[in-house]
């Protein structure tokens, strides 16, 4: 059986259910990295440039760990997945990041998707994929199709404030009366517990409930980024503050909290206009967490106490 | 209505010449020093790449000289740059500034409305005026390029120190000043002309480099620590990946005038490269290969601190290096980089350029 590597990292957080549906249905075996741990942080920090961000880093790290035990990893280069939105410029480098930078890696799946003018040509880009594994267009389609229709249930799930069983993530506070806090990142930050250092479970035990962006419709989050004068041309950053907005005007929201990672180019645009945002608003106030990796548990730990009794003096 | 723009090396010169062309008021930011970039470090968010926080200090200093209006580039992404304008507009609003912005990018949603905007800038100005004025800036730009580039060249070369950047300021000045398409040519022509009279030493031994990598930290000599300058000192002939001119030409103009000196940087960019990523980051890539190609004895590349596209190029620079045999210096640029510490590290770049030369010649003996 030929075995696909799936990082787990960057993308899988959005999509893994389409991934391995696909491949699965094509006869496939799909193996995933382990979730991320010190090992792989140490051999993806050793794999790429230093002044890249950690999540890329840790990218790295997982394909390393891949490397020797699959034919193939899977690698895709997401441009924009929506028309005119990009995703972050790092995503648009990492094939050729890898290649540069690690030896005797096994074949790489490395579809280049970019939407940003036409959606029509994805399938082009699914039967280009799908061909290794099977000569019958018909199966490919089938698989996709599947792989749409689970990728479809693993978002209801969020849309029903659930964080889905897949990611093993402790959320749910201990009492039903609880504080409401939207914490805000990129899914593969705050879904990673490691990278995270387990910061929704951390608000959990705080008795916080927690939403964030994947919770938000895609309908919703576009029509509130619609009021923000420039477009908001990074798919993330768009839904991020297209939440802040929403989010902002719900009475039961107490706070906000932005994990990011140092040096991330997108987010230092997007936090800047969120301070903004947020000054003409009352009583919602942000806190930001910056990881590397040298942060501490103990600071983070100790910030999110001190913002959560901010709060709690607030609601009194 | 006051005008002004943010600085990016010797850019004034050309959006100056454009604007006096029609007529308009304009006030040139004061050239970016250690204020200006105090003044932005300290409004800007913290994780901002460095060319925003420069931009900052220029406009909160050229607001001091009555500025109300703020003209500059913008784009649809995929970097930051895109959203600078607005993320600006934010933090001046934020600073009780008040400004008016004219972000010269495609029109997203209401072309009318840019129309308009610019309608009210140019105010009784002809189009036809409009077109004259901005062919007199790409010439100004141009012949910019032209003195900058025989600087280059001769800088390594000059007999007494310091003659050659003398002769260039004011070739600046009076590119600067000249007010009509005849006095520009003039101006240009008499500056090429004392260029070449400079007293050189021809039978020196000159090391080529490559300057690669992100535009603003290759324009702009109060970022990159007057690089270009401190490598002539060593014996250096530079050439950058990107000129003032070609830029005007490929981002603003978009092509409309073909430039011979531009790169084919995509196709030398492969293997290694194959897909654009934002800001220079192609460009980065394709010409490390094509310098190396030319026979360049070094490549540097330039970059702020957290710039993605560069880091990407960085990353792949790796096997470039490997590839092509060429030694690759990357220097990230940030508001504690120092001059000492970049002197340091040019210095020992160019040592090991000299050291290999020297092996080579021994081992072809
Ligand atoms: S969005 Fe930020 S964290 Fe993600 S890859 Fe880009 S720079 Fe890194
Ligand atoms: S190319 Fe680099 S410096 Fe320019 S906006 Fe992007 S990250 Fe910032």
């Amino acid at each position: 059986m030929i075995r696909v590597g799936i990082p787990r990292s960057l993308a899988y957080f959005k999509y893994f259910p389409l991934w391995q549906t696909f491949f699965e249905s094509l006869g496939a075996k799909v193996v995933f990295s382990l979730p991320t741990n010190p090992l792989i942080v140490e051999q993806g920090i050793k794999s790429v440039v230093d002044e890249a961000c950690l999540p890329v880093k840790v990218y790295f790290g997982h394909v390393q760990y891949l490397k020797d035990k699959v034919d193939y990893i899977f690698v895709p280069r997401l441009v924009s997945v929506e028309r005119k939105e990009f995703t972050c410029p790092k995503f648009l480098g990492i094939p050729d990041m890898l290649k540069a930078s690690i030896p005797d890696l096994p074949n790489l799946i490395a579809p280049t998707i970019d939407l940003t003018k036409q959606d029509k040509y994805l399938w082009k880009k699914v039967w280009e994929v799908g061909r290794l594994f099977s000569s019958n267009p018909l199966k490919v389609s089938l698989a996709w199709q599947k792989g749409l229709s689970e990728l479809s249930t693993y978002k209801q799930t969020w849309l029903e404030e659930e964080i889905p069983a897949q990611l093993n993530i402790y959320y749910k506070p201990t009492y039903s009366q609880s504080l409401k806090v939207v914490l805000l990142g990129h899914e593969y930050i705050i879904y990673d517990q490691y990278l995270s250092m387990y910061l929704i479970e951390k608000m959990a035990k705080l008795n916080i409930k927690v939403v964030t962006t994947e919770m938000l419709s895609p309908w919703i989050i576009n029509k509130e980024a619609k009021s923000y004068p420039k477009r908001i041309f990074w798919e993330f950053s768009k839904n991020t503050l297209g939440s802040v907005f929403y989010y902002s005007k719900q009475e039961e929201i107490a706070g906000f909290i932005l994990m990011s990672s140092f040096g991330c180019g997108p987010d230092s645009m997007t936090a800047s206009i969120i301070q903004h945002y947020l000054k003409g608003v009352k009583d919602k106030p942000l806190l930001n967490l910056t990881i590397d990796e040298h942060t501490g548990e103990a600071g983070i730990n100790t910030r999110l106490e001190a913002f959560y009794d901010l709060l709690m003096r607030r609601v009194g | 209505m006051k005008l002004t723009f943010p600085h990016m090396g010797n850019m004034y010169i050309p959006v100056k010449g454009l604007l006096e062309y029609l007529d308009l008021e304009v006030v040139v930011p004061p050239f970016s020093t250690k204020k200006t970039l105090e003044l932005g470090v300290k409004y800007s968010p913290e994780f901002a790449c460095l060319p925003l926080k420069i931009n900052l200090g220029n406009f909160i200093e050229a607001r001091e000289l009555g500025a109300d209006t703020i003209i500059m580039a913008g784009g649809v992404g995929p970097c930051r740059f895109g959203l600078y304008a607005q993320v600006e507009k934010e933090i001046l609003q934020d600073l009780g500034y008040d400004f008016e912005t004219l972000v010269l990018e495609p029109p997203d949603k209401h072309f009318g409305q840019f129309i308009a905007r610019v309608k009210r800038i140019i105010g009784s100005n002809s189009w036809w005026k409009v077109m004259e004025a901005i062919k007199f800036a790409y010439r100004k730009s141009y012949a910019v390029d032209m003195v900058e580039r025989k600087v280059q060249k001769l800088r390594p070369l000059e007999k007494k120190p310091g003659t050659v950047d003398m002769i260039y300021k004011h070739a600046l000045n009076s590119i600067d000043n000249a007010q009509s398409f005849s006095t520009l040519e003039e101006a240009t022509s008499l500056s090429l002309l004392k260029l070449d009279q400079v007293p050189i030493e021809s039978d020196r031994e000159v090391i080529k480099i490559g300057l690669i990598g992100e535009i603003y930290t290759l324009l702009e000599p109060f970022v990159n620590l007057d690089i270009e300058k401190e490598l002539g000192k060593l014996g250096v002939e530079v050439t950058r990946s990107l000129y003032l001119s070609e830029w005007i030409s490929s981002h603003l103009l978009k092509n409309l005038i073909t430039d011979e000196n531009i790169k084919p940087f995509r196709d030398l960019a492969k293997p290694y490269l194959n897909y654009f990523v934002g800001g220079h980051g192609w460009e980065t890539v394709g010409y490390a290969v094509g310098f190396s190609q030319e026979g360049y004895h070094g490549l540097i590349q330039l970059a702020p601190l957290t710039c993605m596209p560069e880091i990407v190029a960085h990353n792949i620079l790796g096997k470039v290096k490997e590839d092509c045999q060429i030694p690759i210096l990357t220097i990230y640029l940030d508001e504690h980089s120092g001059k000492a510490g970049l002197i340091t590290r040019i210095e020992a770049f160019v040592d090991l350029i000299r050291r290999q030369l020297e092996t080579q010649r021994r081992l072809a003996r």
